[in-house]
């Protein structure tokens, strides 16, 4: 298993090396000079080509990579013109409300795409339930995550739509306010982020659940038909265990594979899902950098999503070899 | 899928039964495409007002004068919806026929060629699948600058490897095929080969995942228009619609959901019609 692994986590890191070439390349793209930018609009030449041999702008494009990636090796993600903080102290601020929001949206598509397999395995393939999951596929994120707010919280007044907490005094150790809230001996706190939680999570929730709970469903009803199953049921185990222990386990590599994917392609929706829910995470972080043309802040973020896409798709490889130790071979 | 796989046949599309195949609502799926095709092409001579002018009060809400309200400085929101499906609904097809052109045409060239063009190849488009690509699009538009054209350039880019992939497979499998040999065999080389013997055979596939992936891409125009990536303001996009109304969803909830329902509505006609083509194609 482990040369196995190695090979992949060191594919899965070649990734991020043309990652961040692609990162240095689009810095470059930026037409203004920031040597000029920085010595000011009637600065002589001599200041700016001093300017230009410290920053190192005069170096081969190799030896501008090498640096770039050294400064990347150091945790150093530029600076950010909206903030004019470091993207690094910012990503770091923001982190923690994007993480909490991805982990239960994973958890409850997970669920949902559970309850997706099982209606589809009790009331068929054809009709409403395949009706649902087209409709669900075509739904631009931002009109499932609007609907949500519409009635959920404006219309029925269910939930919270805005924001994290109801109050803005509090900050925890984990930053996790789910788990903060108890940390603290404030029980109350856990539940308000329970209730904020959870709309911006079920509208991440939702492709999630269709795309997962559709390969699910498929790779089921296939393993469902094996021999083993029917030996399984033979010796009189129950349905329970033949279901859970043998069906499931061989039917999970191919939805667990799909769930990496879409943890990994979430990126986009997390960005409009934080927006729309006033969530202060790195979605909504960068939404305004966006909005502002604040690039290092861009291309910072994009670099740390590639990251935690590479870390995503590496736990995928364990889970799946676990789940099936023949996929180590 | 022989009918439409042996190029020498002439094959005729036997349009009563490709009908059949597919069910009722895939073929209102397909039917509705064609339609929204027409619509997007002739939008600006469909809608009702003038989609950049104040035609009434600001913020009315949907009557039957003007179908979905008006938006806050008086135009009439149907008209810019109308409108707003040719800005989105042409992007996506153009991207997709771009992306399948080029696609196709590398898949052609390592397939045929084999040996190590092929491998060379085959680890490019490895390397573009596993990249997260939203995050990479998202980046490129952000660095290159707002506007429609940028969007469908980073789309674009990572769009090809699909259709290389399919069509270097079908190409691969097809090689060994009798009429293929047949023709090798009868002195057929070069382009003849490729484009008469080899390309038609991978057609079906890649029409096919080409229709499916209309409505992924249409979502993700939609997803780098909403974020702002888009044509700049007076634009009828209807994700920047969305986007722009935000704030106005409790007061004049039609702003921002019908613009968000007519990309859902859009899409889901597109996917019907892929499960249908797709339905449609397997049978033959």
């Amino acid at each position: 298993m482990l040369p196995y692994l190695i090979k992949r986590i060191a594919g899965l890191i070649a990734v991020l090396l043309v990652m961040s070439f692609i990162v240095f390349c689009l810095q470059s793209i930026i037409p203004a000079d920031p040597a000029r930018a920085m010595a000011g609009p009637t600065a002589p030449t001599a200041t700016v080509a001093a300017i230009r041999q410290q920053l190192g702008l005069d170096d081969p494009a190799v030896v501008q990579y090498g640096r770039f990636l050294s400064r990347l090796a150091h945790g150093d993600l530029g600076t950010s013109v909206r903030t004019r903080q470091p993207v690094t102290e910012d990503v770091l601020k923001y982190m923690m409300a994007s993480l909490e929001l991805i982990l239960v949206a994973t958890a409850l598509g997970l669920a949902l795409a559970g309850l997706l397999a099982l209606m589809q395995s009790a009331l068929g393939r054809a009709g409403i339930v395949r009706l649902v999951i087209v409709g669900a596929g075509s739904t631009p994120i931002f009109l499932s995550a609007l609907l949500l707010v519409y009635f959920f919280w404006f219309q029925l007044g269910w939930l919270p739509g805005t924001g994290r907490l109801s109050t803005s005094q509090f900050s925890g150790p984990t930053g996790l306010y789910l788990i903060d809230g108890f940390l603290a001996g404030t029980p109350g706190v856990s539940l308000d982020a329970l209730a904020h939680i959870i709309l911006p999570a079920l509208a991440l929730a939702l492709p999630i659940a269709v795309a997962v709970g559709r390969s699910l469903s498929g790779s089921l009803h296939d393993v469902m038909r094996q021999s083993y199953i029917r030996t399984g049921r033979g010796k009189g185990l129950s349905e329970a265990s033949v279901v859970l222990r043998h069906g499931l386990r061989n039917a999970a590599s191919a939805p667990l594979a799909m769930t990496g994917l879409q943890v990994g392609l979430l990126f986009g929706n997390l960005l409009i899902v934080e927006r729309i829910f006033a969530w202060p995470g790195l979605g909504l972080y960068t939404v305004q950098a966006l909005a502002s043309a604040d690039l290092p802040a861009v291309l910072g973020v994009s670099l740390v999503f590639g990251a935690f896409y590479i870390l995503v798709s590496i736990l995928v490889e364990i889970t799946q070899s676990l789940a099936d130790p023949r996929i180590a071979l | 899928m022989s009918a439409l796989n042996a190029p020498i046949a002439r094959s005729r599309v036997d349009w009563h039964a490709f009908f059949r195949r597919a069910g009722w609502l895939e073929n209102a799926g397909i039917i509705s495409v064609l339609v929204i095709t027409l619509i997007a092409l002739l939008a600006p001579w469909l809608t009702p007002f003038d989609p950049g002018l104040r035609v009434a009060e600001a913020y009315l809400p949907p009557s039957g004068a003007h179908w979905f309200g008006t938006d806050e400085i008086g135009r009439d929101l149907f008209s810019r919806i109308i409108l707003g499906v040719q800005y989105t609904w042409l992007p996506g097809l153009a991207v997709i026929i771009f992306s399948l052109i080029v696609g196709a045409a590398i898949g052609l060239i390592a397939g045929a060629s084999g040996g190590r063009v092929d491998q060379v190849i085959q680890r490019l488009i490895d390397l573009f699948l596993v990249l997260p690509s939203t995050i990479i699009a998202l980046a490129v538009v952000a660095a290159l600058g707002p506007g429609l054209v940028n969007t469908m350039i980073a789309i674009a880019i990572f769009w090809w490897p699909v259709y290389a992939r399919i069509s270097r497979d079908e190409i691969r499998r097809l090689n060994t095929r009798p009429h293929v040999e047949a023709a090798r065999i009868a002195g057929v080389r070069g382009p003849r080969l490729l484009l008469r013997y080899l390309l038609p055979g991978a057609v079906p596939a890649l029409l096919v995942a080409a229709t499916l992936d209309v409505a992924s891409i249409i979502l993700t125009i939609s997803l780098l228009s909403f974020l702002g990536l888009g044509q700049p303001a007076p634009a009828p996009e209807l994700g920047a619609m969305t986007a722009r109304a935000l704030d106005s969803l409790t007061v004049y909830w039609w702003l921002p959901i019908l613009p968000a329902a007519a990309i859902f509505l859009v899409c889901l006609l597109a996917n019907l019609a892929g499960d249908g083509l797709r339905a449609a194609l397997r049978g033959a």
